[in-house]
């Protein structure tokens, strides 16, 4: 059971990452527009797609 | 550089969305907008050389969305409130994550206790739990340790206090348990607690923080510019430039940019924005119009009577933001009944801890955090400011504004409610109410002369027969020698007769006449018409068993005969502003809880005296009264829509208070027995608080 001694610190290491991740999309005012910012992605321009070319073997 | 929040209405999607940042972007001096949909505001950076407000409202209105610029007070306000949002936001996910984490941990300990667990893996755990608890305690029970220190100081208790109390005294217990090896440690306990009561605060605000925004922008769109008739041609001006006495051309569509009245033209006016009537409202000529309002169809010419500040939209939006401003969400009773519960709660807290003393101060301890932990403050803390909040929402959909929350709460129990007349039972201006026209005459020969003689009258007799003989167009020529006899009426002489309109010269039942060579050809009696929904008020008020009586400035005589005809308790005529307030004071001494429904001008002082005074009739009058209710929707429905509301209210968190009683009744003494631990008091606890908040969502079923 020693390996516990390891995994429950590196667990919590990795909730303090969610949580600072949490922090940072807080602060970035991600929560303040619940009902737009979900959609927001339609409006963004439509990406360009590089022309490929066919070549006949 | 500075900073812009635009109120936008008709955001309805992300399309939306995207065009009002499009077009915002495209104006000249913006360097960046973004639109909230949540809130449906806009943000815009702008650089304040090149950018012109006025231009920008206009484009955003011609592309169909109405919009408005935010004070100064009010962007500061969601500066804060953002802020505030913000943080709360930050401590909730920190104590959720830590109480997610310890829980788990203390599950091992717990499971630990029947299997056996190593005993320096134990000890790692409770380090952790000490390590993790201590911020969350301090820092994300900031949001109660603040206020609950600052009530303190003030020398009041409040729902924090006990919160509070409870937090620091299970986190003492655990610490020093912790640091001697001591048997149980709570730290998930008061980790959970504090989240939930974060999480249940954040909900609180997000609501909060909508219904603040659709008030904001329902008290606040007007058209950026319009057309005024000056000087015999129609021009285009800004709204800012407007006069009072204006005469302002409207048309289909069009938002109405003044109070003031119709001079001729036939409007439909879409009033839904202030009286949350959904119907559009006929308009004639004499009738009044509000700013804010909109025309669904017709055209007219209108007067200005009221322009920029001085509106009644914007008195309702000074007076809405004034009490924000002024006082918490808190109200008199539940902050009455938060204080006595939460002394209650202490003294119980205490008690127990004395009584369990012998068997050890741990133990004693343990059991009187369980008691402070497992009492249920949540439906106090939050349950009751949400059941008003919802109240305030559900009031301003129906055209009832509510300015104090003692109002409402007083609204409730009212055992008297006094009628002015004027205005509020009857429909405030008079009415054609018999007409008498000598045999052998017709409308068709009354009807030019009368209208010829009273088309350019102000007097509200005049305007009533004008709308009476609306159809007929007296001549244009062949009048002569019109004279205007002051105080009297009006002469004219058509062809080779003399035709006379104004009040009789005999003893009349009547109050104008029309002579002819000094016969008389017509008569016409007026009188300010009960309201047709009166009786049916009456009614039901009666049938709730709230007394009613009626007093007016009015004639003894008609006031007994209205009160008689609708079946009132007590009425009194001939009665100064005064002498109601003294009335409304002996009501009160009597015992009981005095209503006013009065017109808000005249009726100031008893409107403030009474327990729950409400304004009503036109809005221009309910805008600057004195009275702690608004009704904004015309005729006598709001009243029965305002007791309605504060009933429900009532009823909302007597049921939620009833619901905390009996969860408390039970759990408390379990508690104080010593049967549950801490943490099983902190799983309870949120279960208990969900009830009661969703209880409180329930409102508008109650209505």
């Amino acid at each position: 059971m020693e390996i516990l001694f390891i995994l429950v610190p590196l667990a919590l290491l990795l909730s303090a990452a969610g949580l600072a991740l949490f922090f940072k999309a807080v602060g970035s005012g991600q929560f303040e527009d619940l009902d737009g910012d979900g959609a927001r992605f339609l409006l963004e321009s439509t990406p360009q797609f590089v022309e490929t070319k066919r070549v006949d073997p | 550089m500075s900073e812009l929040l635009l109120s936008v209405d008709n955001l309805h999607c992300i399309n939306c969305v995207g065009r009002v940042e499009k077009i915002l972007s495209e104006q000249p001096g913006v360097t960046q907008a973004r639109v909230n949909l949540s809130k449906k505001q806009a943000r815009v950076r702008i650089e304040e050389a090149t950018f012109s407000t006025e231009s920008c409202l206009e484009t955003l209105e011609d592309q169909g969305y109405p919009c408005r610029l935010l004070t100064q007070q009010q962007s500061r306000r969601d500066q804060n409130s953002r802020g505030e949002e913000r943080r709360l936001l930050l401590r909730m996910g920190l104590a959720g994550c830590v109480a997610a984490n310890l829980m788990m941990m203390s599950a091992s300990i717990y499971i630990g206790q029947f299997q056996g667990i190593d005993q320096s893996l134990r000890r790692l755990f409770e380090i952790f739990g000490f390590v993790l608890a201590t911020p969350v305690v301090f820092l994300c029970g900031r949001q109660f340790l603040e206020p609950a220190w600052k009530a303190l100081k003030s020398g009041s208790i409040t729902m924090d206090v006990p919160i509070s109390v409870g937090m620091l005294a299970t986190y003492t217990l655990s610490t020093i348990s912790f640091l001697f090896h001591g048997p149980h440690q709570y730290f998930d306990s008061v980790t959970a607690f504090v989240f939930v009561l974060l999480v249940g605060r954040y909900l609180q605000g997000a609501g909060m923080a909508r219904v603040r925004s659709s008030l904001d922008l329902l008290l606040g769109l007007r058209p950026s510019k319009v057309v005024v008739r000056r000087g015999g041609s129609e021009v285009e001006i800004p709204v800012g430039g407007l006069e009072v006495g204006d005469q302002i051309v409207l048309r289909t569509g069009d938002a109405i940019p003044a109070d003031g009245i119709v001079l001729e033209g036939q409007l439909e006016v879409d009033e839904s924005s202030m009286t949350g009537e959904a119907l559009p409202v006929p308009r004639g000529p004499g009738g009044h119009l509000l700013s804010g309002t909109s025309v669904f169809s017709g055209q007219a010419l209108m007067r200005a009577d009221a322009v920029g500040g001085e509106t009644v939209l914007d008195r309702l939006a000074a007076l809405v933001e004034g009490s924000y401003e002024s006082r918490d969400t808190e109200g008199r009773l539940s902050s009455l009944i938060a204080a006595r519960f939460s002394a209650a709660i202490l003294g119980l807290a205490a008690l127990v801890f004395i009584l369990w003393l012998p068997k050890g101060w741990m133990v004693a301890t343990t059991i009187a955090v369980s008691v402070l932990v497992i009492t249920c403050p949540c439906a106090l803390g939050l349950a009751l400011p949400l059941a008003y909040w919802m109240a305030v929402k559900e009031g301003a959909q129906r055209g009832v504004l509510f300015k104090e929350q003692g109002a409402l709460e007083m609204s409730s129990r009212l055992t008297d409610l006094v009628f002015d007349k004027t205005g509020t039972l009857t429909v405030g201006r008079p009415g054609l109410v018999e007409e008498w026209v000598k045999p052998g005459e017709s409308d068709e020969s009354i009807g030019p002369v009368v209208e010829f003689l009273e088309r350019t009258s102000p007097h509200p007799y005049a305007r009533c027969l004008v709308e009476r003989y609306f159809a007929f167009r007296g001549p244009e020529q062949g009048a002569e020698d019109v004279v205007t006899l002051a105080g009297r009426g009006r002469q004219v002489k058509i062809g080779s007769d003399t035709y006379f309109l104004g009040r009789p010269q005999t003893d009349s039942q009547h109050d104008i006449e029309l002579l002819k060579n000094g016969e008389r050809l017509a008569s016409w009696r007026f009188d300010d018409p009960l309201r047709p929904e009166a009786a049916e008020l009456i009614q039901v008020l009666r049938s709730r068993g709230i007394r009613l009586h009626l007093a007016s400035g009015d004639k003894r005589s008609r006031v007994r005969d209205i009160a008689q005809h609708l079946g009132i308790d007590s009425a009194q005529g001939e009665m100064l502003p005064q002498d109601k307030e003294e009335w409304v004071a002996r009501l009160q001494a009597e015992g009981g809880v005095v209503g006013l429904v009065g017109d808000g001008v005249n009726d100031a002082p008893a409107l403030a005296r009474a327990d729950a005074g409400a304004a009503m009739g036109h809005a221009a009058q309910v805008a600057t009264a004195s009275a702690p209710v608004l009704l904004l929707r015309p005729g006598l429905a709001p009243v029965v829509e305002w007791l309605n509301l504060a009933s429900a209210h009532r009823r909302t968190v007597g049921s939620s208070l009833r619901l905390s009683l009996a969860y408390n009744c039970m759990a408390v003494p379990t508690a104080a027995l010593g049967w549950i631990s801490p943490l099983l008091a902190a799983i309870v606890m949120p279960l208990s608080s969900l009830v009661v908040v969703t209880n409180s969502l329930k409102l508008h079923r109650r209505i």
